[in-house]
């Protein structure tokens, strides 16, 4: 049953009210800073009668009041100030600066806006000051290395931002993505395309504990980005206009082997565009790429060694990758005035990407947030923010393109003409009929997507009654999200021919689609605020309830052969030729919390909260769930003084939170695909609950020594009913073979720690160094199903490899391995062996000492105890820890600042490096060069490929040190500006900053940082394939302010 | 200055009220169907492209079981191929979390989702629900029955069979050869109703063709003929099946070449031949020119990177078949896994995006079964006399003895049916105790539905199982 706002609006209209006393005295004065300095905005309110002012530009007021009557002043980061009303008509007023508001403040998560040093759950916040230091290339990235405890994860791909991950993996299914709010937008679609620059803080709520307030949306915590307002500034309205440009290139080549273990033809050293093999016949006028003018296979050498060399050498790397543009262009409006702020921003950015042939990503966004307060009692904030952007994904899959460019062989020229004249020959190379040219893709199929989003927000806040005040805030974001991709007529297909000429392609009549989805999520919320003090005891407290209503539909139309050549619509297809379809889900949940926090004497510190969530995502018969925090925090240092410490604290919280189903996980439902009904079938779970996790957490803050803070945070969840898509047996389930189920418990530990030290400071010169240190462990505590495996499914399932059982770590990677030892060949010798037959060889594999060198060195797969192939742990990809290191040096207008990241541990599956295997290009494989007798044959080589299964032998060891961000700035003040047109500048800063400078790793693959997506259990897993690269980039940047 | 606030306000709160918010939490799940919404006509009339998509799938046992047989080689890992073909043979990795247990796993849902819905539907038959055409529906929904539980019992062990009655035999399994009877009298209904009725399948029930009631008929007693002649293990099974209810299945069997047209892959997926004789992929397997070609190698010989093109008197091998100087496999998963043919005869597929007829079953494939009838029946002149009927590519007539016809029949299955109806050159090569020593004769059932069951873990190859009844004690080589 629909039902609409009229709840809202009828609070609404409620607290419209006025009341009007007597009032026979005008009373006027100036507000000024310690300083003297006129403070415009300040609020003057009379309690009595809840009517007030606000002070002009010039920090005057006039007020009409009676006798006695008590006067309040108040203003942001300054002691509200009380005057009674006496004798004297002019009444002046110096407000000082409130030193408990100066501490960084923290609003998330909490009963009211809360001291950082009164917290008794971990808040952390990373603020514009940490932000200037270097430009970020995305909101996520912005996060990197400030916070102990947040692991971001970048993409390769221009536009895609980055992952963000908050302590441990809470979920085996659902994703470990947090709950991030935008200017009190719950944010549906990502913020990878929120512009950093309108940032003005990030508050991190890491843990159930601290994030029990959001309920069942904050099982892997809460992200509170909080945008710019509008600045009073004395000179008029601050214009700041900032422009980067740089580029981006590949960090790192792999290396490829460059030999092979084919005989070569007497004349091969006559031809320098391809190799000339043995026992192969080349037509006259072959120019080396397709197999048409070719006959005869190539006869491998005996000895099989790979170290032939090739008649030719191109660098596919060096074709196939490009340098990007980078290009950011911002400029933004600030100012404040008596009754309003107001800031505007515009901003464009270009990243190309490093692919050849591939326009990348462009960004345009604008943002209006402005504040009116409207009287001293109403106060109307807004946020608006539209964002365009355009995005070319690379032509294919990404998935065909990098992994063709891998497998490509050195000597096949992939820039060579097609015999039409399109450009990247289709099928270059004559020995590999499945490899396609990975440019062509490029070059050929084009596909963009085009995303329109507007994010708005609009606060209302009505102070009725002191000290209660309400807040009614609407949210909306609404997303149009346009995607299309063609393939032209005359693109090739496998198979067929070409004007006649059997070239094992021809024209595949192309293709089209369009894709278009909208989302519209909304938000309306009521929140009664309470703030109040009784002698010592500090008193907060909220009570809100909350709608949400998420709408998603999308659809898609597709053809393939067109019927006209050159007409690029949906309607030049036959009707047997495409497909139609969409899909719609609507979510909806309300929500009521109340949450109070007391603080005695300022050290002793309680705050407690329950939640009800309704949500249509669970199960009917679990439709409301509830959620609960209670946490208390000491000031020691209020009580004990203690040498050299400025400042300790210790807190401890306990609290839960969880996470929603998806959307259809509760329903009897199959997929339907263009009318023909799908056989995967799901049966209904009505008892579907959210997953939750209960958190508890210990913490102690330390200031010491007049320069070093100090934080420790110790965190043990568990999140029980966890989701898994389960198996069942279909011939007992009406052919049904699939049910969401809640399963099992995943407990989880965290320790952080994070140590900022202000080296050297000094007013024209400091040093600040900042450690940041995490580590989490988890297992699967209980689980009520058969062991699963999951991870990244696909063509060639590159990372089904994740197994899920319980007592084990979620992130354990399982399969077979290869005999390692002596010891494990002796319990597995075949009969008639002796264990002096085997070695282990240089790679740490046990062969045949007698085969060593010869094609008959395979590697020999373990088996287990029954003699069956052995299938366990081959890894993890969980870190051991992650430690990030900043340090950031300043001279006068100089700013030095580095990043360093150093993740120890974390295995990743190179499974780019075992289909370099397939094809023999991997670098292991490259003998030339090898002395005689070291030689390893193909063969060999051949074995530890296996056929692309499952094995330890691809682990490798994705521990990285990366100096992956520094930058150098200069800023000239206005002083150093005042020659220059007549002092108009206020600022000028100059600069240049770098990322992924500098990579230190033992892994063979582009990038240790690297994660494959699985849409099924909406994870991020450590595959090394199909994977963009992250780029190395560089950028000079030049900022004004006027 | 009051009212200009207020207007304000009351601006304010008309953007709340418009805000369209709902609230119910009652939400319905809108475009997915459940269960109960597909017990009619419409999920019938696509009953056989379900049943043909199943089979047909990459996720299923088509490409394994051609590369079992040495009919289609490739030594490439997909689905199972290279770790199933690979010599000497090894058992089926039956694990839930085996990289190929798609090839099992899928196809065993899908068959009893396919069950499910085809018993809905014989439930609605024999409960009055309304139907345009019974005896149209009648047979469409008993073909999905017994072209489920056939299709299971041809590719498993066992066989748990449910029908619109419910669950059989008290949940337990039935062993394939009971569970193939079980298919058959199905089958027997659904070709009582063709044979009752007169309706035409529309060109979106067989994709681009037009069926009268009485070539559908056709259809589903050479289906019944096909299961049930292939349903056994070996030699000795095979000798044993009612062979006089194969040859009346073969005698009322095709008239015509049953075709499946293409859409481009759009709707209608015969994965397992487009992968058996793409590009780079799926090779005829030597075993086959040897068998067609004078004096050709009918394994890889040791030594060779390529070997000159072939002759054959059977004038279908130019047709069918492409030689190619140059090996695709690397040499070291087995050179025996190397050809120097691949199948062409279905290139007017792949070339044209796609989109040209394919065949799911050959006149000739019910031709092989009438002759084999006759053969078990002892009626040699009559076999031989079906066999010389047929477009044999020029080959001289089979005389009148037995092992020449079971010879012609063999050849026929192995070549003329190359890449029709999946799995035919596996059961033809069980069924007669060819497959290579070690080779399953049928799967067990897939390891996630064993663990949902809580079935305990069983499989079958290399030397587990009952000799001869579950794998092959036999060879050709």
């Amino acid at each position: 049953m629909k039902q609409r706002l009229h709840l809202i609006l009828t609070l609404f209209f409620a607290f419209v009210v006025q009341l009007s006393f007597a009032q026979d005295r005008t009373v006027s004065g100036t507000v000024t800073d310690s300083d003297g300095v006129p403070l415009p905005g300040v609020n003057v309110l009379m309690p009595a009668t809840n009517t007030g002012t606000q002070t002009d530009f010039d920090g005057r007021y006039t007020v009409q009041v009676s006798a006695g009557e008590i006067i309040e002043f108040s203003y942001v980061g300054y002691e509200t100030q009380q005057r009674v009303v006496g004798t004297a008509n002019t009444i002046n007023i110096t407000m000082a600066v409130d030193a408990a508001q100066l501490d960084e403040v923290v609003v998330t998560g909490l009963a009211g806006a809360t001291s950082r040093k009164k917290l008794s759950v971990t808040v952390n916040k990373v603020d514009a000051a940490d932000l200037e230091v270097i430009p970020a290339t995305s909101a996520a990235s912005a996060l990197q290395g400030k916070v102990a405890g947040v692991t971001v994860t970048n993409f390769g791909q221009p536009g895609s931002g980055a992952t963000i991950q908050l302590r441990g993996a809470t979920n085996l299914f659902g994703g470990q993505e947090p709950l991030i709010l935008v200017d009190g937008i719950q944010v549906e679609g990502g913020i990878q395309d929120i512009n950093t620059d309108d940032i003005a803080s990030f508050e991190i709520v890491k843990g159930a504990s601290a994030s029990a307030l959001y309920g069942s949306r904050a099982g892997n915590g809460v992200i509170v980005i909080t945008t710019k307002r509008g600045k009073y500034n004395q000179a008029g309205p601050q214009v700041t206009i900032r422009n980067d440009l740089g580029f981006s290139q590949l960090a790192n080549k792999i290396d490829i082997n460059r030999s092979h273990i084919y005989e070569l033809a007497d004349d091969y050293q006559s031809e320098n565009r391809y190799t000339r093999y043995a026992g192969v016949e080349y037509a006259s006028g072959y120019t080396g790429v397709g197999r048409l003018g070719v006959t005869g296979a190539r006869i491998p050498s005996a000895d099989r060694y790979a170290d032939n060399p090739f008649g030719a050498n191109y660098d596919n790397q060096d074709i196939f990758f490009n340098t990007g543009v980078d290009n950011t262009t911002y400029a933004s409006v600030s100012t404040a005035s008596e009754f309003s702020n107001l800031f505007f921003s515009a901003e464009r950015t270009q990243n190309e990407g490093i692919f050849a042939e591939t326009g990348g990503y462009e960004r345009y966004g604008a943002r209006l947030n402005g504040d009116l307060q409207i009287n001293s009692w109403l106060k109307l904030t807004t946020n608006n923010n539209y964002i365009r952007s355009n995005n070319e994904t690379p032509g294919g899959t990404l998935d065909g393109v990098i992994f063709d460019l891998a497998l490509s062989d050195p000597d096949v020229d992939l820039n060579a003409p097609n015999p039409d004249g399109q450009p990247y020959y289709y099928i270059p190379n004559p020995w590999a009929a499945t490899t396609i040219n990975p440019l062509y893709n490029l070059a050929t199929i084009r596909e963009n997507a085009v995303r329109n989003r507007f994010l708005g927000s609009y606060n209302l806040n009505v102070k009725f009654a002191d000290p209660l005040n309400l807040d009614l805030e609407y949210a909306v974001e609404s997303t149009t999200y346009n995607n299309q991709s063609l393939t032209p007529y005359t693109a090739f297909q496998t198979g067929g021919s070409l004007g006649g000429e059997n070239v094992g392609f021809s024209y595949s009549k192309g293709g089209f689609s369009k894709e278009n989805s909208y989302t519209l999520s909304q938000k309306a919320q009521a929140t009664l605020n309470y703030v109040d003090t009784f002698g010592d005891l500090n008193i907060a407290g909220k009570l809100s309830y909350l709608l949400e209503d998420n709408h998603y539909e999308y659809f898609f139309g597709s053809g393939f052969d067109f019927t006209y050549q050159g007409v690029q619509s949906l309607d030049n297809f036959n009707n047997d030729r495409t497909s139609i379809g969409s899909s719609l889900q609507d979510e909806r949940a309300q929500n009521v919390f109340a949450i109070v926090g007391l603080d005695f004497k300022d050290r002793y510190i309680l705050d407690a909260m329950y939640r009800i969530d309704g949500s249509s995502l669970f199960g009917a018969e679990n439709r409301w769930n509830n959620y609960y925090r209670v946490s208390t925090a000491y000031r020691i240092s209020e009580d004990v003084q203690i040498p050299g410490i400025q400042e300790m604290k210790v807190h401890a919280a306990l609290g839960t939170a969880g996470q929603r189903p998806g959307f259809n996980w509760q329903y009897d439902y199959t997929g339907l695909n263009s009318g023909l009904v799908s056989n995967d079938r799901v049966l209904a779970n009505d008892q579907l609950k959210p997953s939750l996790t209960t958190e508890m957490e210990v913490g102690l803050n330390v200031n010491f020594l007049n320069r070093f803070t100090f934080e420790g945070v110790y965190a043990k969840a568990k999140t029980e009913d966890q989701f898994m898509f389960v198996d069942i047996f279909a011939p007992v389930n009406e052919g049904r073979n699939k049910q969401w189920q809640n399963v099992g418990t995943v407990e989880f530990n965290t320790l952080e720690l994070m140590l900022n030290a202000e080296v050297i400071k000094e007013e024209n010169y400091g040093w600040d160094l900042g450690l940041r240190y995490s580590r989490t462990r988890n297992e699967v505590k209980e689980l009520n199903v058969d062991p699963i495996i999951v991870g990244p499914a696909g063509t060639n399932t590159p990372g089904r490899i994740f197994r899920i059982e319980e007592g084990e770590e979620f992130g354990a990677m399982y399969g077979g391995a290869f005999v390692t030892s002596l010891d494990q060949m002796a319990r597995q010798l075949p009969t008639g062996a002796n264990i002096s037959d085997y070695v282990v060889n240089r790679d740490g594999v046990v062969v045949l000492a007698s085969a060593v060198g010869t094609s008959d060195e395979k590697a020999i797969r373990r088996l287990d105890e029954d003699g069956r192939t052995w299938f366990g742990k081959i890894g993890s990809q969980n870190a051991d820890f992650n430690l990030g290191l900043t340090s950031n040096f300043r001279y006068k207008g100089l700013n030095f600042y580095m990043l360093w990241d150093w993740k120890k541990g974390g295995d990743i599956y190179n499974r780019q490096g075992q289909w370099l295997t397939r094809d023999n290009r991997n670098a292991i494989m490259d003998q030339a060069g090898v002395a005689e007798g070291q030689k390893k044959t193909q063969d060999y080589y051949q074995s530890l490929y296996n056929a692309n299964n499952d094995l330890e032998h691809w682990v490798e060891d994705g521990s990285f040190v990366k100096l992956r961000e520094a930058s150098l700035f200069y800023t000239f003040g206005r002083d150093q500006l005042s020659g220059i047109a007549n002092g108009f500048f206020n600022s000028l800063r100059v600069g240049v900053t770098g990322r992924n400078l500098l990579t230190f790793t033992d892994y063979t693959g582009w990038d240790p940082e690297v994660q494959r997506y699985d849409s099924l259990t909406q994870n991020y897993y450590a595959i090394d394939y199909g994977v963009y690269p992250v780029s190395r980039s560089y950028n000079f940047s030049v900022q004004l302010k006027f | 200055m009051k009212n200009i606030k207020l207007t304000f306000l009351a601006a304010f709160a008309l953007m709340f009220y418009s805000c369209d918010m709902e609230t119910d939490l009652d939400v319905l799940n809108e475009e997915e169907p459940t269960s109960e919404e597909l017990a009619n006509e419409s999920t019938a009339d696509q009953l056989f492209q379900s049943w043909y998509n199943t089979k047909n799938n990459y996720n299923g046992p088509g490409l394994v079981t051609n590369v079992m047989a040495d009919q289609i080689t490739m030594s490439w890992g997909n689905m199972g191929m290279r770790d199933m073909s690979s010599e000497p043979r090894i058992e089926w990795n039956n694990s839930s979390s085996y990289g190929n247990r798609q090839a099992t796993e899928s196809y065993f849902n899908a068959m009893n989702a396919i069950l499910s819905d085809a018993n809905a539907l014989a439930f609605g038959v024999e409960n009055g629900m309304e139907f345009s055409d019974l005896d149209k529906y009648e047979s469409l929904s008993r073909f999905g029955q017994g072209a489920a539980i056939g299709s299971l019992a041809l590719i498993f062990d066992r066989v748990y069979v449910f029908d619109e009655t419910g669950t059989l035999n008290d949940g337990e399994p039935y062993p394939f050869n009971e569970a193939i009877l079980l298919a058959l009298d199905k089958l027997d209904l659904a070709i009582a109703a063709a044979d009752r009725g007169d309706f035409s399948l529309t060109e979106g029930q067989v994709y681009g063709q037009a069926l009268s009631s009485d070539q559908w008929s056709q259809f589903l007693n050479t289906l019944a003929a096909r299961m049930y002649a292939n349903s056994a293990r070996n030699a000795a099974q095979k000798a044993a099946l009612d062979w006089d209810r194969i040859l009346a299945y073969a005698e009322n069997g095709l008239t015509y070449d049953f075709a499946v047209g293409q859409d481009g892959w759009n709707q209608w997926w015969p994965d397992y031949i487009g992968y058996s004789i793409y590009p780079g992929w799926g090779r005829v397997d030597m075993r086959i020119i040897g068998m067609m070609a004078d004096d050709y190698p009918n394994y890889w010989p040791a030594g060779q990177t390529s070997l000159p093109p072939a002759t054959s008197p059977d004038s279908r091998f130019e047709e069918y078949f492409e030689y190619l100087d140059y090996q695709d496999f690397p040499e070291d998963r087995g050179i025996y896994h190397w050809s120097t043919y691949r199948q062409k005869r279905w290139d007017h597929w792949l070339n044209s995006g796609f989109t040209t007829d394919l065949y799911e079953m050959l006149q000739a494939e019910n031709e092989t079964y009438k002759a084999e009838a006759h053969l078990h029946l002892g009626n040699l002149a009559e076999a031989a006399a079906v066999l010389n009927a047929m477009d044999r590519g020029g080959l001289p007539d089979v005389p009148a003895e037995a092992q020449a016809i079971a010879d012609a029949i063999h050849y026929e299955r192995m070549v003329e049916l190359m890449n029709t109806g999946m799995g035919l050159g596996f059961y033809e090569m069980r069924g007669k105790d060819l497959l290579e020593p070690g080779t399953l004769l049928h799967f067990p059932i897939p390891g996630a539905a064993l663990d949902a069951a809580g079935i305990p873990y069983y499989t079958f190859g290399g030397s587990t199982g009952t000799p001869g009844e579950d794998y092959s004690t036999g060879g050709w080589r």
